[in-house]
């Protein structure tokens, strides 16, 4: 549950640099400039945190999740395009919520697919799907009020590129309950996800920007801020891995709509820093806050519904059929669905892991010494509070996971 | 397979294996055998999987709607 909280407020601050749409950059020039930093990201923090090694180790268990972890890198690569043309035609604080009705869909392929909330009692179904309810109220409330802050057409080309953002993370989530069921680490599937999305991101970045050459110059034309961007994907890794954790111990019907609070950091980030819905009507003013605390309230309402006993066994039955369709070791996948250490496991850091760590860091700080602050609207006292906040959630739920799986 | 059993066979006997054994530089290692059946395997297995199309079906509806909005 921790984890999370903690993803929401995390993939929450790293949606904040896509406002970088409204200085003119390309829609897909943001996205790739982001991707640079998650790929970055998803290399570094992995081998900082268990090594390379360990890796490598837990895909020999099950390399058919490299196939799936590919196919959800590229729906990522998809999505956050598409939520970055949202976000510059209906704004972060509305296009925010409407992307978020991602967590109906994932809690509609768990029970379809993963066999989540079976057994569950009653209490449990209507907790879910009375939250997933309320989410949907809440986001058409949101797009309702879009309405009346852009012209309709970019209303209703942004309103239908969130959704379309909803429908591809809300989808992602089955290759993510495949990877975990079978008991891998989230460390380790994102390492491969990340090809994928950058694989994808960089093919659209080429076909929307008219080949390499327009795509080059335009980066470079943006090369000033593009610290900014990747700063940007390497927090969403943070919020990631939190919400793939979530997804791991606590199913995608309750990880998914947990981190999906982010709504309400996106509108903290967008009123507060960004000065977003200044001059809008009492009445627009009223639809974007009471649709976005009826969302929190309907993820409130999920998450505590806690998973049962029960819930555990057919967890646990969908996890031996998903092992013996694909031959995964039984015990690897019992003692690391446990947050246990698989006997087969080894950790530890060698040169590669210093060698990635170095080459990301410096691309970073290469990047960081270009940049300049961007010519936006922004609350610097609101943007450090924010910060400061988020920090410490970080440092809570990162040392409770540590405690209780050591990161498996 | 055969290979395996003859040279076991002669081993039991006390022959060392440069002695009886055939050569096997032509013959490939099990286990890189093995190895490459099982990906070949693992991927039929990923294909054959109803819940792979799914996200598949979903990635190529996304990159029509992207086409549209763009």
């Amino acid at each position: 549950m921790l984890c999370g909280l903690t993803a929401g407020a995390w993939l929450g601050a790293a949606e904040a640099p896509t406002k970088l749409v409204t200085l003119g950059l390309s829609p897909v020039v943001i996205s790739l400039s982001m991707v640079i930093g998650v790929f970055l990201a998803r290399w570094t923090l992995p081998a900082l945190i268990q090594g390379t090694s360990y890796v490598a180790a837990d895909l020999r268990q099950a390399p058919h999740l490299i196939v799936w972890a590919v196919l959800a890198g590229c729906l990522w690569a998809v999505a956050n395009t598409l939520a970055i043309f949202a976000v510059r035609d209906v704004g972060l604080s509305i296009a925010f919520p409407l992307w978020n009705s991602n967590s109906l869909l994932g809690i509609f392929w768990g029970i379809l697919f993963f066999q989540e909330l079976r057994g569950a009692d009653w209490r449990r179904w209507v907790g879910v799907l009375g939250g997933a309810g309320l989410m949907f109220a809440g986001a058409t409330a949101l797009a309702i009020a879009s309405a009346a802050q852009v012209p309709a057409r970019d209303a209703a080309r942004g309103v239908a590129a969130a959704l379309g953002a909803g429908v591809l993370w809300g989808t992602m989530y089955i290759p993510y309950r495949k990877a975990y069921l079978t008991g891998m680490s989230p460390l380790s599937f994102i390492t491969f996800f990340t090809v994928g999305e950058l694989g994808m991101m960089t093919a659209l970045a080429v076909t929307y920007s008219g080949g390499v050459s327009p795509l080059w110059s335009q980066l470079s034309g943006a090369r000033h801020v593009l610290f900014w961007l990747l700063a940007g994907g390497f927090v969403w890794v943070v919020g990631d891995l939190f919400q793939q954790y979530a997804v791991k111990y606590a199913g995608i019907t309750r990880g998914i709509p947990l981190s999906n609070t982010n709504q309400l950091w996106g509108l903290l980030w967008g009123i507060l820093v960004f000065g977003e819905l200044r001059g809008a009507s009492h009445s627009v003013l009223a639809q974007v806050i009471g649709g976005s605390v009826v969302m929190a309230v309907g993820a409130g309402v999920i998450a505590l519904s806690s998973v049962s006993r029960s819930e555990h066994v057919s967890w646990q039955k969908a996890a031996a059929t998903e092992g013996a369709r694909y031959g995964v070791d039984p015990e690897y996948t019992r003692s690391r669905i446990a947050g246990e250490d698989a006997s087969s496991i080894v950790r530890g850091r060698t040169w590669i892991d210093w060698l990635v760590v170095s080459v990301a860091t410096a691309t970073i700080i290469g990047f960081a010494l270009v940049a300049r602050a961007p010519q936006i609207a922004f609350a610097w006292v609101w943007a450090a509070v924010l910060a400061i906040v988020t920090l410490g959630m970080l440092a809570v739920a990162g040392v409770s996971l540590w405690t209780a799986t050591r990161f498996n | 397979m055969i290979v395996t059993t003859q040279c076991d066979q002669v081993l039991r006997d006390g022959a060392s294996p440069g002695q009886y054994c055939p050569p096997t530089a032509k013959v490939r290692p099990m286990s890189d055998n093995r190895r490459e059946q099982q990906s070949s395997s693992w991927l039929g297995l990923v294909l054959r999987d109803v819940q792979f199309w799914v996200p598949v079906a979903v990635l190529a509806a996304g990159l029509l709607v992207l086409r549209w909005i763009s």
